[in-house]
């Protein structure tokens, strides 16, 4: 006689019924399906305990009041705010055949996140106004550099681009 | 004994029998060819928003693109150097532009699911292509945000600086006078926020401590360049109401109120929490958009 595999055993209507296997951390029983399989998917909906809220990231804009009426709570209402004038240039993507601009900071640690770099932009935009930083990338080879007034920059000779000093604050 | 329930109401019986129950004249009525239940049979119009889901708006002749066709577009996603040169009107509009074309791709993607399209791949690698400009977008705005935080504990270089143009404006020589008036208009809007166009100021949001520094600031640049230039010995400032003058008129004019205010001998002094709203009225009513809120309750 062939012997019983040894899952039939397991998978009893008797185990079945000593369900739950399992329970939240708060004690609250969980009446899951399977003991075993992959588990770690993301929860829905009709998953969690009874403190589980899941939305669909919409509606919960007010809420009912005692009378069942349907109170509006305006601040709640996602509002999309569209672009008012329409630039035609703009598109979503960039044609291969434009060159790509490279950026280099001479003097600042933290690239754009550096503070100073922020504070001297603003330096820059009250003595010089609007567009200072304006410069011809095709002379420079689409490199574009920011320099540190009093920062030494220390240059390889074979790459010798032209500086791009916007940072001129005159005194 | 039991009557059937399954009777209709005597009311529309009624109603039936009044209705004419036969063509009266059968000459009358032309028939047509049957319409074919087919959305060629339908007129969309052309400004239909919803045309926006598909590649070439209006004039689509089909609602999936080839996949190979999709390849030969020969584009690359921004940079983030290119997003950092841009404005934030400008990566807004890139950002809408990127979200209309993902819809698109949505779209393509939910058929291509349907039909079982072999070629949607090339639809997918597309979406991530758009999908890095947006996240690349966020990326920089965060920059910024990041850059603008830190610049606000620099407060000592600030003031530095302040004190510096302090002296330059005062100093200034008269040729380089409306260039030295240009940057004091700049640094109002880019150090205290202040618009330099007075019916751009928001007068409910704008006006804010920030704001009331630069009033102040203002107010004692234009009072100390009057007093060098006619060597008068005055008094600084005291309050908001000898500083704004400065602000709404020429500092000729600014300079004669003042002079007014004191001969009268007003108490010019203010608490802190009434010069908001005292800055609100006074902007609102030297535009002739004052807030009419109290004048009315009042009436």
């Amino acid at each position: 006689m062939r012997a019983s595999q040894i899952i039939s055993f397991q998978n009893t209507a008797v185990s079945n019924l000593r369900r739950p296997w399992q329970t939240f951390k708060d004690g609250q029983i969980w009446y899951g399906q399977f003991k075993s399989g992959s588990k770690r998917h993301a929860l829905t909906t009709k998953q969690g305990n009874k403190n589980y809220y899941k939305g669909t990231g919409s509606t919960g804009v007010g809420k009912l009041n005692n009378q069942g009426v349907y109170i509006m709570d305006w601040s709640k209402v996602r509002t999309y705010v569209t672009p008012t004038q329409a630039n035609p240039n703009l598109r979503a993507l960039v044609s291969t055949a434009t060159p790509e601009v490279y950026q280099k900071f001479v003097g600042y640690n933290d690239g754009f996140k550096d503070p100073q770099f922020a504070w001297d932009s603003i330096v820059n935009y009250i003595e010089n106004g609007d567009g200072y930083s304006q410069v011809d990338l095709e002379s420079t080879e689409y490199l574009e550099k920011f320099v540190k007034p009093g920062s030494e920059e220390i240059d390889h000779p074979d790459q010798d681009h032209t500086t791009i000093d916007a940072n001129v604050v005159p005194s | 004994m039991f009557k059937s329930v399954r009777t209709f109401s005597s009311a529309s019986r009624l109603s039936t029998r009044s209705k004419p129950l036969a063509f009266s004249n059968l000459a009358d009525i032309k028939l047509r060819a049957p319409i074919a239940p087919t959305h060629k049979n339908f007129d969309v119009s052309p400004d239909h928003p919803l045309w926006a889901f598909f590649e070439g708006g209006n004039t689509s002749k089909a609602a999936l693109r080839d996949g190979n066709d999709i390849t030969q577009l020969e584009v690359r996603p921004w940079s983030m150097a290119e997003l950092r040169r841009k404005s934030f009107v400008d990566l807004h509009q890139i950002w809408y532009q990127v979200l209309k074309e993902r819809n698109i791709i949505g779209t393509e993607l939910r058929l291509a699911e349907s039909l079982e399209y072999s070629r949607a791949h090339h639809h997918k690698d597309f979406d991530e292509k758009l999908a890095l400009v947006q996240k690349r977008i966020k990326v920089v705005l965060l920059e910024r945000q990041t850059a603008y935080e830190r610049a606000q504990l620099l407060d000592d270089v600030k003031q530095e600086y302040l004190e510096q143009f302090k002296q330059r404006y005062i100093e200034v020589d008269q040729a380089n006078e409306v260039d030295m008036e240009e940057k004091l208009d700049r640094l109002q809007f880019a150090v205290f926020g202040i618009q330099p166009d007075l019916n751009d100021i928001d007068l409910e949001h704008d006006i804010n401590v920030s704001f009331i520094k630069g009033v102040e600031y203002n107010a004692e640049l234009k009072w100390g360049k009057h007093l060098q230039e006619t060597g008068q010995n005055l008094a600084p400032l005291k309050s908001i109401v000898e500083q704004l003058p400065f602000l709404l008129k020429d500092t000729t004019e600014a300079v004669e109120e003042v002079i007014e205010l004191r001969d009268s001998e007003v108490d010019v002094k203010m608490d802190k929490i009434d010069v908001i709203p005292f800055l609100k009225s006074a902007i609102g009513n030297f535009r002739g958009d004052g807030i009419e809120e109290e004048v009315a309750e009042d009436i």
